[in-house]
């Protein structure tokens, strides 16, 4: 096989300097125009401005309620079973109030090995788990803390309203970092 | 008594060299940062990205000029890391070798005039009065090869000591084509003091060194611009620190202040290098004015001493109409996506009123410097003779420093336009190109010297 010979640059081009002249004509248009309109660069200025969420959005979960303001999840361990990284933890016990009800005393993820493949929601047969909420900044300084529990995860939001984001536009207040409604034009729903 | 001794000890020729040194040496350290800067947020609006735009004090972020406060406090307080496998003693000695000749090739540089202070005492606005200063600076800039060479060499780690390898290849060749670019001009001002070339080139804009020789003086400017972009290793040749390739090159074994020496050491030969390339080539110190055309009048330093007045005035309000139409577009916008975003009460949401503040003043104190401008113009206000000797000096001074940023803003421009060339090629140019072309280029000028000579005489 024989090499490929090497391009032959016209004697024009050859000297180099046209050429970096022009290319320079090039950035110099981009800093004028960046500098003239700076809200033109495409950039999302990360903490402040984000981009639009998908509705199908795998985010943080949340426990689901009953109106008596129970959860609704009742330890038949679907969601443990079929989590692939083995990040569930549920504690059964029987419920004091209704003794035919089985209920978790302990509903843990851990989030540091949650792989967000929404399998537990899936798996559910009561809708007791559901990762709508939009919550992709999930952080801590310890591990421990990365273990979301089940109080966590039920007040994450008002566990009744089941439409995370509408539960959100009544609650501004309680809107986490992913949400903000004072971005409408970054967040377009629909579509 | 005491007074007496101060000024006798104040105007001894060697506080006086003391008093320069330092005066250079603190114009190169403030423009440092701000080239870091220049470089930062001129690449980033090339490459339509935002740069710096984070750090703040109370909220003002100076579209980013923060962050070189921020950097230079960050660099200083970072560990200082000494690794065990490198060779100490070249090692610390090499960022004190480039920072040191980075700025002591500036000292030559005439930054204006003859400064009369008294009829007894002159004192020329260069650091120090060299014969040979253009000697002076090929020398120390092959000195600076060492710098490189010895922080590659004493880290004892195969990237950096290709890094250093590189480098003192490339310097070496380019030296060579940048040497006999700077005979050009010696041939053609005829000194090798770059006082006395600052001085011919005084007048009219065609005494500069890039009209000498009907072409044959821009001819070496190329060459002698290129050739300083591979002796300060900016980046169609940085090859020395080639990222991709060579991790950081000769200087991946530092951080901290040993790190921030080498920082400052490009920085300062950009500086140097467009000084340097200032003086020869483009008047140094000098206005570009006209050559007696038209009745236009040569403005040099005589012209400066008799209009002080009317160059205050045209300062003045040139100044002033740039602040005021500053002051109304403010710096900072609050237009796009991100002021929408940002929360009632956030302190950056009132940069845009600071600086309209700030652009005021400034617009009021031009007012000023127009009102005296304009006082001494019509021969209401008398200057000192001493002020009038400072107020040329200063303004040659801001001239020169004007030329330097023009020619350091063309480093960072062309660096962020062009590739990297492969080293072969770096080779192929500096040996096959430059060096002939600088060769025919002193033959050139040499004839022509001779036949303006015989056609003149």
């Amino acid at each position: 096989m024989s090499s490929p010979t090497p391009r032959k640059l016209k004697t024009g081009t050859s000297f180099y300097l046209v050429e970096i002249l022009k290319g320079m004509k090039i950035t110099l248009s981009h800093l004028v125009k960046n500098i003239r309109a700076p809200e033109g660069l495409p950039t999302f200025e990360y903490p402040e401005v984000r981009q639009p969420i998908a509705d199908r959005y795998r985010g943080a979960h949340r426990l689901t309620t009953r109106p008596d303001g129970k959860v609704k999840c009742v330890a038949c361990m679907c969601c443990p079973t079929a989590c692939p990284a083995d990040c569930i933890t549920i504690v059964a016990a029987e419920d004091p109030d209704d003794p035919i009800e089985k209920v978790p005393v302990r509903f843990e993820i851990d989030m540091l090995r949650c792989i967000y493949c929404g399998f537990c929601v899936e798996a559910c047969p009561k809708d007791a788990i559901r990762m709508d909420t939009r919550i992709y900044e999930i952080n801590a300084y310890t591990r421990q803390d990365m273990i979301h529990t089940k109080e966590y995860m039920r007040d994450l939001m008002d566990g009744d309203k089941p439409d995370a984001e509408a539960w959100y536009r009544d609650h501004p207040d309680h809107a986490p970092p992913g949400f903000r409604l004072d971005i409408a034009q970054i967040a377009p729903r629909g579509g | 008594m005491i007074l007496a001794s101060l000024g006798a000890f104040l105007t001894h020729p060697l506080t006086l060299v003391v008093i320069k040194a330092l005066v250079v040496v603190g114009v190169v350290l403030q423009i440092s940062p701000l080239l870091l800067w220049l470089e930062r947020k001129g690449s980033a609006y090339m490459q339509d990205r935002n740069g710096p735009n984070r750090a703040d004090i109370f909220g003002i972020r100076a579209a980013g000029l923060v962050h070189a406060v921020v950097d230079v406090i960050k660099l200083l307080t970072k560990e200082d890391v000494v690794p065990e496998h490198v060779y100490k003693p070249f090692w610390r000695a090499a960022p004190v070798i480039a920072v040191t000749i980075a700025f002591s090739t500036m000292i030559v540089v005439p930054w204006g005039d003859t400064l009369q202070v008294s009829d007894e005492l002159a004192v020329p606005l260069q650091g120090a009065v060299i014969n040979g200063g253009v000697l002076y600076i090929l020398a120390l800039t092959s000195l600076g090869v060492y710098g490189v060479m010895l922080a590659g060499w004493a880290s004892n780690n195969k990237y950096s000591l290709l890094g250093g390898l590189r480098s003192s290849a490339q310097m070496v060749s380019y030296e060579l084509a940048m040497g006999l670019s700077l005979v050009v001009m010696i041939i053609a001002f005829g000194t090798l003091d770059l006082g006395e070339i600052a001085r011919a080139q005084a007048g009219s804009v065609f005494n500069w060194g890039v009209f000498k020789g009907a072409g044959i003086g821009f001819l070496a400017f190329l060459v002698f611009w290129i050739a300083v972009f591979a002796e300060t290793n900016r980046m169609p040749f940085d090859l020395p620190e080639a990222e991709a390739e060579l991790v950081a090159g000769y200087h991946t074994e530092y951080s901290s202040l040993r790190f921030v020496s080498f920082y400052v050491a490009e920085f300062g030969n950009m500086i140097t290098a467009s000084a340097v390339t200032a003086t020869l080539f483009f008047g140094g110190y000098n206005f570009p004015s006209p050559p007696g055309w038209m009745g236009l009048p040569t403005i040099d330093g005589d012209w400066f001493r008799g209009n002080l007045g009317l160059v205050l005035l045209l300062v003045g309000v040139g100044g002033m109409v740039v602040f005021a139409i500053a002051s109304q577009v403010a710096w900072g916008r609050r237009t796009g996506r991100f002021y929408q975003a940002l929360k009632p009460g956030d302190a950056r949401l009132r940069e845009p009123k600071f600086w309209r503040v700030v652009w005021a003043l400034l617009a009021l104190a031009h007012l000023g410097l127009a009102g005296l401008g304009g006082a001494v113009a019509v021969g209401a206000v008398a200057l000192p003779a001493l002020l009038v000797e400072f107020g040329v000096a200063i303004i040659g001074l801001n001239i020169l420093v004007a030329k330097i940023m023009i020619g350091c803003w063309i480093m960072v421009w062309v660096r962020w336009t062009v590739p990297r060339f492969r080293y072969d090629q770096l080779m192929d140019i500096g040996w096959k190109v430059l060096l002939p072309a600088s060769m025919v280029l002193v033959f050139a000028m040499g004839l022509f010297e001779v036949i303006f000579y015989q056609i003149t005489a």
